[in-house]
């Protein structure tokens, strides 16, 4: 069976290199790819299929990228995740990062205290199947679908502090109260993905 | 070599200065003119000198980079137009299926304002112009720069040209504005708009043409690139840009981020493109988005 399924994983992505490059990140409502599997900073394996029934934040880090810097020195993913934990949200964060290491990804969490972990995604696989572009680059997905995918907020320079609206933060309050997220895609802003090539 | 140089060369090798790295970017308030003259305009910038493999990024830093920022603080009386921006180069990351694209500036350029000086400043005064500047650097890495810079000028009655050179450079960077170009060389774009509808993005098949120059053949155009002006609350996918023989083809899909706001009526673009002599060249349009 395991063999059968591999091989029907296989096709499908043949398929998929052949189809024109309309992304799953691109349509929000498009079910997600979770088929992978990452390790944590502690190299724990995490399967992100694992979450498919819950509802699914995950961001794409970069240490080295001022945008993330300013967000974790205002705390903003860390307080998002540590309120939305209490009502089930899981939280990931990967670094595609193709130089940042494990250990990197182990001092930015103990550095900042996170709730949630770094996935290392180093070879950038899963920030490709995503079509990640940015840092941050946030997707939320619910059912294994997207159902958000672009900026955390409306502030690229950060200047607009109480007045900037969290995206992510909405999607989830409406996803939580059962309504449809009513802004499911943003321009997401950042650094570029530092991708290996 | 002589042997001086050669004994210079080797004291500074010997005895090298302390190393405080350089800031990759520096930035420099210029004005196009020794002194304000009453009644008239002068141009006052910023120059920014970049060490090779670093840039800044243009109005729309495109999917990632941040726009570079001046904020010109003008002496009472005087005004300022615009920001002009020289045509950007493009950078494109790709790793796979992933296109990462931004627009921006390597090595040097300048962003400047026309500046009015009023008739009643008298001459033998002075004048101060400052400047609050930052902008997100990126090589590898990225790094957020910013400097506050101070100019002084004399009123005068007369003045002389300044950095002539460095402002022609530029202002022949900039990208003209394609319908107000004369009449043998105005373009022009004929644009088939479909609104947006509920779950289904709008649609834009835009037609640009030129005449041919004084009636001869147009002369060849390459090329040809796509840069859309930064707008926030609109998201723009499937771009595609076919040339011709006398027109090239833009083709967009496009939706609004909040889908209880009203679309912009209009998207003003760049077209940048390469002439028979492989001069890059930009021109500046203004496609309309809703429907009327």
């Amino acid at each position: 069976m395991r063999k059968v399924m591999s091989l029907l994983a296989l096709a499908l992505t043949t398929v998929t290199l052949l189809s024109p490059p309309t992304r799953a990140a691109e349509t929000p409502g498009a079910p997600a790819d979770l088929h992978f599997t990452l390790k944590d900073q502690n190299g724990h394996e995490v399967a992100l299929s694992s979450y498919a029934g819950q509802i699914l934040v995950l961001e794409w880090v970069n240490m080295d990228c001022p945008f993330v810097q300013r967000h974790y020195r205002e705390g903003t993913m860390k307080t998002l995740a540590q309120k939305y934990a209490a009502k089930g949200v899981v939280w990931l964060a990967i670094n595609s990062t193709h130089y940042a290491t494990q250990a990197d990804n182990k001092k930015w969490v103990q550095q900042h205290a996170l709730p949630y972990p770094i996935l290392d995604d180093s070879s950038g696989q899963v920030g490709r199947a995503f079509d990640a572009r940015t840092t941050p680059d946030m997707f939320i997905l619910q059912h294994g679908k997207i159902v958000y995918q672009g900026a955390i907020d409306n502030d690229p320079s950060g200047r607009k502090g109480p007045q900037a609206v969290n995206y992510v933060a909405r999607a989830l309050d409406e996803i939580l109260a059962g309504k449809p997220v009513s802004i499911p895609k943003t321009r997401s802003y950042g650094c570029s993905v530092k991708y290996n090539r | 070599m002589t042997p001086l140089l050669l004994i210079l060369a080797s004291l500074v090798a010997i005895n090298p200065v302390p190393a405080k790295a350089p800031a990759p970017v520096q930035a420099t308030l210029v004005a196009d003119r020794s002194a304000a003259v009453p009644g008239q305009t002068l141009r006052v910038g910023v120059r920014y000198d970049l060490e090779p493999g670093w840039h800044i990024y243009w109005v729309n830093p495109g999917d990632a980079g941040l726009a570079t920022r001046v904020q010109l603080m003008l002496p009472q009386g005087l005004t300022a137009g615009p920001l002009h921006w020289p045509l950007p180069r493009q950078f494109v990351d790709t790793s796979g299926d992933v296109r990462i694209v931004s627009f921006g500036y390597t090595h040097q350029v300048l962003l400047w304002s026309d500046v009015q000086v009023p008739q009643d400043l008298k001459p033998g005064a002075q004048v101060t112009f400052k400047v609050h500047t930052d902008w997100l650097m990126c090589k590898e890495k990225c790094i957020p720069g910013q400097v506050d810079l101070k100019l002084s000028l004399p009123v005068a009655d007369a003045a002389q040209s300044a950095h002539a050179e460095l402002f022609k450079t530029w202002q022949e960077r900039v990208p003209l504005d394609g319908p107000s170009l004369p009449s043998q060389n105005r373009w022009a774009a004929a644009v088939q708009n479909t609104p947006p509808q509920r779950e289904t993005p709008g649609r834009v098949h835009a037609e640009i043409t030129w005449p041919a120059a004084g009636g001869t053949q147009t002369q060849p155009r390459t090329d040809f690139e796509f840069l859309p002006m930064a707008d926030p609350s609109l998201l723009l996918s499937n771009t595609k840009v076919t040339p011709g023989p006398h027109h090239v083809v833009i083709e967009f899909t496009y939706q609004g981020v909040d889908p209880t706001k009203a679309l912009p009526a209009s998207l003003p673009v760049v077209i940048a493109y390469r002439d028979a002599r492989h001069i890059r060249h930009g021109v500046a349009l203004v496609l309309p988005l809703a429907s009327r």
